[in-house]
Parts: C-alpha cells; structure tokens; sequence
C-alpha cells in the first residue's frame, strides 16, 4: 500500500512530501498539474528588461499576450502580477471548482506548482506574536523554517534589529541589492532612524525566496527585471523545482491529470474518490495517510463534499497598494539593473498597543510597463506618457497586507456544485486599517514618498486565504489538530493554509511551507514509530 | 463597436500621431485592428459619441482624451487608446519613448510644468467639449 498521498503539487505540497521521501516512504503526489501550454517562457530572452525593449521584437507576444489578455480594462483588480505568461494559473478553475462569492475575490489554482508558480517570493517568517491564539508556537516552527530556507533558498539578513518582527535567526544567502529608489528610502530611514523607531516604522531589507548565488543547481539572481514574466536563471523559488528533485527519488510517485473530489477515512487507511482530467473517469487512490494540500478553498471544498455541509469560517488579508512617488530622488540616476521582488519590509507597530503589527513591501513597478499606469492617470495620455517618462524611475509601490480575523461575516460553505464565499469586513475592522494606514503612510512621507493614491482591488484580492479548518486543541468538528490531522478522522491530514487560525499582516507562503514540513516531518517520525 | 482593419488602421495612425508624434509601421496597424477586433464588445461598449466625434474631427482628439480622462476615465475613446498605446509601447521601433529617462533636477521640473500646463488647458476644452459632443 502507498504509505503517504499528498494532494496538490504547491508550495505546501511539495514541502510537506520532502521529509516524508526523505524517510523512505513511499508517497503518492496526486495533482490537476495544469501547464503552460502558450509556452510564453520560451520565447522571452534571458536579457535584462531595458535591452528586451530596445531590441526583442516579439515582446509583444509575452507583454501583452497572444490575445491581448494583458491589456487591462475595468477597474484594478486581483493578480496585477499575473502577467500573461502567469494567467495559465488560474486556468480551468471555473470548470474544475466554480465558485459563488460576494464581493471577494476567491482565486483557485489547479496549476502544477499552484499559485507559488507566480509567488512574489517574499518569505517573511512568523513570530509568537503573529502566532497569538495558535497552538504551536514559533519554536515549533523554526528547525522547519530552517530546513526551508535550506531548501528553497532565503536570500535577505539576520537584523538584529528587525528580530522582534523575524524572530530567531534562519540561514539566509546574501541579501539582494537594493534598487536605487529602496536604497534611498532606506538611507532617508537611517538618518532618521531613532523618530521614526519611536513612531513604530521599522525598515529592512526583504526576506526573499531567491537565491543571490548558485544553490542546489539554481540561480543566482541576474538583475533583469523580468522576474513577473520569466524565471530564466530559476533564481525566485518556485514548488517545481521541488517537485523536480522529488520525481527523482524512486519512492516518490507525481501522478498529474487527477482532481480528488473527496475522501473516505477507516480505522487504518484512507480512500481518495478522483476523475482522471483526461477522460473524466472516476478512480479510488488507497493510502495509510492522506496529506490535502490543494489550497484553502478547493480543500475545504473536499473537507465538505466528504464529511458533509458546513459553514466555515475563511480569512483573507485585505491588500491595497499605494503608488508612491519618490519625489526626493527625481533627478539622480537610477540603476537599470534591479530585480522586481520586494525591495524592502517595512514594520509599523501601531500608536495602539492593541493593534496588530502592520507589514508593508515596498517594490519597484517599470518592468509592469507604462500603460497600466496610463489607465489610471487623469491626464491626456500624451502628456502622461511625457510625464510617466519622466517619474517612471521614482514610482514605488507600497503594498500593505493587513491582519485578518475570522468573524461571523466571513464564510465559506457549499451551495449545490459550488463553493459559495460571503466575506465582509466590519465597520471596525475597515476603520482600524484606515488609521494604521495613515499613521505608517505619514512616515513613508517622511522619508520623501509621497502616496499618489490608495488602490484597495477588493477582498480576497491577496490570494492569501486560510482559517477554515483551523489548528487548536479544542476538539471540535471541522477543526485540525497541530500535527494537522482533521477532527473526526484518523488519517486525514491538512497541510495548507486552511490550518492557520488567522492572517497576521505578512505574506503567509514561507509559513506555508514550513508547516507543511513539520506536518510532514511529524508524519514519518509516527510512521518510524509503528 | 467592431470596425473593419482598413479604418481601424487609419484609427491607429491617427491616435499613434497623437500619442507620439509618430505614424506606425504598417505591423503595428495590423496588430492594434487585431486588438480592437479581438476583444469582446463588452470591453469597447458604451457611449461611442466621443470616440465618433474624434474620429471624424482629427483636432479635437486630444481635448476630448483630456475630458474623458478627468471626467469619464472608462469611455470607448479612452479604452481605445490604451490599446494603441500599449502596442506602440511593446515594440523595438517606439520603446524610447516609454522607457523612463533621467533628466537633470531644473530639466525635470521644467518638463513636469510645461506638460502639467498643457494638460490643464487640454482638461478646460476637453471637458465642456465632451459635455458637447455627449449631447450632440
């Protein structure tokens, strides 16, 4: 019999079957393994961006897309960096898992790799203090935070300043180097250090799932600016590079095509029920454990379909984004070699001690092109293509991921065939980021950045979402406990982030990943044991 | 509104005109009546009297882009410079004129008042004009 089925190829998929390999189980990776089939990738130079616009002549292909999909019309709305040759992520996601949501975003991936394939890479690790009201705590957290690191590669540094926002320290490669309008703000941020520490704004550079020099066959990062559209030099981690190391280890099984639709539990196994994507058959997959790891909403849409209909809760983090303009740079040169990512983190502990820590990103924008730019100017285009020119070099954005809670007001439950999300934030809620937004806005002015405006995409907008079969020692029904094994089953597993109790304001995917590897770690310790 | 290639090619070499100064090459005309013809009608829908009207009056095109902008930021005329404009940008021939350039400290600010300026006397015609050209 299979010993371990994991469900999913993701970035907590992948990372929950490596320790599991490692022990010599033998493990099953049952996956949608949607691909690229446009190929954009192939077709993009390893060149750095400014020389792909002077001189590619099909760039037009993988900028715009070969049916202008990257031409944006409408409001702004979730995925801005899912730029053509990323759109295949979210492909047959309608067909496979329709979903019914009022005002929210709920974005599925049944990619091979999932919405890691996209990953902006920051990989900011959790605290205690993000980790309030969660049965393990960040010690529980830190060897798997550690063998990650190992594993994917963490570029950024061990501040110790930053400690009470990162924690312990992790082994990191070389941080990547800053661009010109970051390395700025960043020294505006020392010389002003002491105030700007007393108002709670902490900066540093950003912890990124890159590699800033050859690790395990990949990288180093090469500065072209092209990370939203090519991964030439594999620098910026992503779960099939995993999956890849994986599929050459002789236990390890990757069966792609197959969507689970639900599971059976006994006493001593687990049955997955699956159609084969190919020919719409139906088949049984028999293992002693099952790991689900397809991503919160499309397990808890397996959770219900199996154990019967619920109404659970989902969080997201509520995104905006403020184009800003470094007004203090506008006539210094700019480097043109610079990568994409997240350039710096930015902490903000509110003037309320109340109030949870607010992390904000702060990244460059020219490689996304001047015309999505355009359509949000009020000015004559000719005139802003004159003026955007001129400014492109000092726009930033600053991108904010605020905590969220689980509330009556945010559920997921299935309607019929669908999923059905209703997600409203409370008048509370929304009045409570407005205020930590401008308290840490005011100190980006400070540094000489000043917001254009504020882009709210809408709820679910982050593609962060969780809490919906939450860890805790409460034994209650659609519940997880902290090894990740679901209530009311024996040998159900979750490994996602339909286990985090709620957001905390920072991106979740290193998280993700390092749970799933103590998930999966404690798993083959209990399979050594019996 | 779908148009034909032929006329949404002189569509292109007019808006190109006005957005960079510059005709397009015959590859860059073929590819915007591809675009304008590829997307849904959903996405050009909506009141075309604006779009209409600069099209048949060359001169007025720039004020009613300004109009617009401020205005009726979603109308047909504007959609349809979006695509025009991100062709002209994704292309070898016109990438200079989007890639951003450094300019020295009193260059910048001179060029941001000059084109600040003009924009703001394109914005008083374009919007009385727009509220014209919707009535008509």
């Amino acid at each position: 019999m299979i010993d371990v089925i994991i469900v999913g190829s993701g970035a907590s998929a992948v990372n929950a079957a490596w320790p599991l390999v490692k022990a010599g189980l033998r493990v099953v990776m049952l996956d949608a393994g949607i691909q690229d089939r446009r190929d954009y990738a192939a077709e993009i130079p390893s060149l750095p961006f400014s020389e792909i616009r002077r001189t590619d002549e099909n760039q037009h292909d993988y900028f715009l897309g070969r049916d202008f999909e990257g031409i944006p019309f409408g409001p702004v709305r979730v995925g801005a960096q899912l730029t053509p040759p990323r759109q295949y992520l979210t492909h047959e996601a309608d067909n496979l898992l329709p979903v019914v949501a009022k005002q929210f975003e709920a974005l599925r991936s049944f990619a091979r790799g999932g919405f890691a394939s996209g990953w902006g890479a920051s990989a900011p690790p959790f605290t205690d203090d993000d980790m309030r009201g969660w049965p393990i705590t960040r010690d529980d957290l830190q060897p798997s935070y550690a063998n990650v690191a190992e594993r994917i590669g963490i570029c950024g540094e061990n501040d110790p300043e930053l400690r009470e926002f990162l924690g312990d320290d992790l082994p990191l490669l070389p941080p990547a180097k800053m661009d010109s309008n970051a390395a700025h703000l960043m020294s505006s941020y020392r010389a002003r250090k002491h105030a700007l520490n007393h108002r709670g704004f902490h900066a540093g550079a950003a912890r990124l799932a890159c590699v800033t020099k050859r690790h395990r066959g990949r990288g180093p990062l090469a500065y072209h600016d092209m990370e939203f559209w090519a991964d030439k030099d594999e620098a910026i981690y992503r779960p099939v590079y995993t999956l890849r190391e994986l599929v050459k280890h002789s236990n390890f099984e990757y069966v792609p095509h197959v969507v689970v639709e639900s599971f059976a539990d006994s006493d001593t196994h687990a049955t997955l029920s699956a159609k084969r994507l190919q020919t719409g058959t139906r088949e049984s997959f028999t293992a002693t454990k099952v790991i689900l790891s397809t991503g919160t909403i499309c397990t808890a849409d397996i959770v219900l379909r199996s154990l019967g209909n619920a109404r659970l809760p989902i969080v997201s983090n509520p995104y905006v984004y403020y184009p800003c303009f470094v007004w203090s740079m506008l006539g210094r040169k700019v480097r043109d070699r610079r990568h994409s990512l997240t350039q710096l983190a930015i902490y903000h502990r509110p003037h309320d001690p109340a109030e949870p820590l607010l992390q904000a990103q702060v990244y460059g924008y020219r490689s996304l092109l001047t015309y999505k730019l355009l359509k949000e100017s009020p000015l004559p285009h000719r005139e802003s293509i004159k003026l955007l020119q001129l400014m492109q070099n000092y726009f930033v954005i600053v991108g904010l991921h605020h905590q969220d809670l689980p509330t009556k007001s945010k559920i997921i439950t299935r309607d019929g065939d669908r999923i059905s999300v209703s997600y409203q934030l409370s008048t509370s809620e929304k009045a409570m980021q407005a205020r930590n937004e401008a308290e840490l806005m005011r100190n980006f002015s400070s540094l000489g950045c000043r917001a254009i405006k504020r882009i709210d995409p809408g709820a679910g907008a982050s593609i962060h979402y969780g809490g919906t079969l939450p860890m805790t020692h409460d034994n209650r029904p659609f519940t997880t406990a902290p090894n990740g094994r679901l209530r009311g089953t024996r040998n159900i597993h979750i490994a996602d982030g339909s286990v985090f109790p709620h957001l905390p304001s920072k991106g979740l995917t290193f998280t993700l990943m390092a749970n799933a590897d103590r998930i999966g770690s404690a798993m083959a310790d209990e399979f050594k044991k019996t | 509104m779908r148009g034909n290639a032929s006329s949404l090619a002189v569509e292109c070499r007019q808006f190109s005109r006005y957005l960079i100064g510059r005709d397009p090459s015959a590859e860059i005309m073929e590819r915007y009546a591809r675009a304008c013809m590829k997307f849904s009608d959903d996405a050009l829908r909506g009141n075309q009297r604006a779009y209409r009207f600069a099209r048949r009056h060359p001169w007025s095109l720039p004020f009613l882009d300004a109009g617009c902008g401020v205005a009726d930021g979603t109308n047909v005329l504007r959609r349809r410079l979006l695509i025009a404009s991100a062709i002209l940008e994704t292309t070898t021939d016109h990438a200079d004129v989007f890639l951003p350039r450094t300019r020295p400290l009193p260059a910048a600010i001179a060029i941001t008042l000059f084109h600040g300026a003009k924009a703001a006397l394109k914005i008083i015609v374009g919007v009385p004009l727009l509220l014209l050209v919707k009535t008509l």
